[in-house]
């Protein structure tokens, strides 16, 4: 089980993003300035609502961020104390006793390389939780270390998270000579950058897509002549970006391509499963399967769990569709496809001849839950009537192409939006 | 009369702390609330102290104290000062001040009465002679 992050309300945020830019002043020899004196007077209200807990931990961070701008202490030779200090930090990593690994860290920090120091704290604070934060150490480590390509790719990562426009800013200085840096850093800034543009509109992500795509067919031509030079993850999310940029075109053959070559090196992906099942929904036996294993993946989006309660519903499997509706119904999703969704709930009911009351409140639910759906509308005043088992067709259902071009548009959005 | 301590500017020529809103002072309507007739309202709300100089923010300590605060953002042009020296509890400071606790680590030094906000001033900076540079 993954360790739970840290809860890192307002106020500790506040105190810690002005500990960065204090940080910032200070390395420039501005610690006596008017802003300097700005960030500590805006940030003694904040301190005041701190537990003792938290303004430790907004200490120690604060602390800690004095290793980014100081020269690193002397390289110790490494010893058995020190080496059983570092792999308790891990495990306290590990089992998420945030403050106990950073603790560790520092205790130890002069028996580690300095670039894997700041790196080590990057993957703690961004498991913690604190991705702002943990891209300052990202950040550090890549500057030490230029040639450690997992620096640079946890840097963009967390920055993209914690700061989308710092991290378009970063992505479009790596893009404009992309051949100087390696493909797994120039694949992550292509990423940011095509996620950013589909914000934009749909002409602007194909427009960038087409900036886009020559580099990362580079990042395809080093996977196939120069392996050693690109990891598997990045291959994976090279052929993704290829794919989901296909889609915008409209090139869907191509993205199905895509999709399949990267689900071959990556057979468990989720997110690829869900892309491939729903450009196929409605063609393609692959497409069931392809939703059904990302369904027993426990995939935490809502529309593998809605397109096979969708089917269920048109292949008569009406206890199924419930469930899955149920499903559905928990995870993240528009009001619009949420509202849908109890339709089809509704009219798996009335198929198994539940009360009408239950049919109709579900009825009322869809139509209470997205305002805008007419749809929903004329199916509840048709329940009024309707007869105790309505024959298939008696209630209005999108069908599957329907279905696929709005859920396909609207998980591109959703995407790009993550 | 309450021990509380706060980081100021200091006055080289006599090392007693500098008079000024963001040192020995107050900021008017952030640190206290004045009505339109300028007067300062009594509501618990004043100059800034905590019981121990360790207690208050990290930011306002002065750098070269990291080995003791950790994480030490301060500017290193000013220092800690002590006031008082009994407990850290509600009581008067002076017979115009009185320290106002709201919680166990920080407090203010607030007027006892509805005062103008330069007088409420000219008592804070009467307190001046009373402030000893203390980091220990």
């Amino acid at each position: 089980m993954a360790a739970r992050s840290l809860t890192l309300g307002p106020s500790y945020l506040a105190t810690v993003r002005g500990a960065h830019a204090l940080h910032r002043l200070i390395a420039e020899g501005k610690d006596d300035s008017p802003e300097a004196d700005a960030i500590r007077d805006a940030s003694d209200g904040p301190w005041e609502a701190l537990s003792e807990t938290e303004r430790d931990r907004a200490r120690w961070v604060a602390e800690d961020l004095y290793s980014i701008y100081e020269e690193p202490p002397a390289l110790q030779q490494m010893t058995r104390e020190a080496q059983s200090g570092l792999i308790g930090a891990y495990e306290a990593k590990n089992k998420g006793e945030w403050d106990k690994a950073l603790a560790l860290l520092r205790e130890w920090r002069a028996y580690v390389d300095p670039a894997l120091a700041s790196y080590l704290r990057g993957l703690i604070w961004y498991d913690a939780g604190d991705r702002a934060t943990a891209a300052l150490f990202f950040q550090h480590a890549y500057k030490l270390d230029p040639n450690n390509f997992n620096y640079a790719a946890m840097f963009l990562s967390s920055l993209s998270s914690a700061e989308p426009d710092a991290a378009l800013i970063e992505a479009e200085k790596i893009l404009h000579d992309h051949r100087k840096v390696s493909p797994v850093i120039y694949v992550r800034a292509a990423e940011i950058k095509l996620m950013s543009a589909r914000l934009l509109s749909d002409a602007e992500a194909n427009r960038i897509f087409a900036q886009l795509e020559p580099v990362l067919k580079d990042a395809m031509y080093f996977a196939e002549h120069e392996p050693k030079k690109i990891d598997t993850t990045t291959v994976v999310m090279a052929l993704g970006l290829l794919a989901f940029g296909y889609e915008f075109q409209g090139r869907w053959q191509d993205a199905v391509d895509h999709y399949t070559t990267a689900l071959q090196l990556d057979p468990d992906n989720d997110g690829l499963l869900v892309a491939r099942g729903m450009i196929l929904y409605g063609s393609y036996n692959q497409a069931i399967k392809d939703l059904e294993r990302a369904v027993q993946l426990d995939c935490p989006l809502i529309w593998p769990y809605a397109m096979l309660a969708h089917h269920a519903l048109n292949t008569h499997l009406y206890e199924e569709c419930i469930r899955l509706c149920e499903q559905a119904l928990m995870k993240k999703g528009s009001a619009a496809v949420k509202s849908e969704i109890l339709e089809w709930e509704a009219i798996a009911q009335a198929a198994l001849e539940y009360s009408p009351g239950s049919i109709e409140h579900a009825f009322e639910q869809a139509t209470r839950t997205d305002a805008a759906n007419d749809r929903a509308k004329r199916n509840l005043k048709k329940v009024k009537g309707a007869p105790r088992k309505p024959p298939t067709g008696y209630f209005e259902v999108r069908t599957e192409a329907a279905l696929r071009n709005s859920g396909n548009a609207e998980r591109r959005y959703e995407m790009a939006r993550a | 009369m309450p021990r509380f301590f706060r980081v100021m500017k200091k006055d080289a020529n006599d090392n007693l702390p500098v008079l000024a809103q963001n040192s020995l002072g107050v900021r008017p309507k952030i640190d206290v609330d004045i009505d339109a007739q300028n007067n300062v309202q009594v509501n618990g709300k004043g100059m800034s102290v905590s019981p121990d100089w360790r207690d208050i923010n990290h930011k306002r300590i002065q750098i070269r104290k990291c080995d003791v605060v950790p994480g030490a953002q301060g500017s290193n042009n000013t220092f800690c000062f002590r006031h008082g020296t009994g407990p850290f509890v509600q009581g008067a400071v002076t017979n115009d001040l009185a320290l106002e606790p709201d919680s166990a680590t920080h407090g203010n030094v607030a007027p006892v009465q509805m005062v103008q906000f330069p007088t409420f001033e000219g008592h804070i900076a009467s307190t001046r002679p009373d402030w000893v540079e203390d980091e220990t």
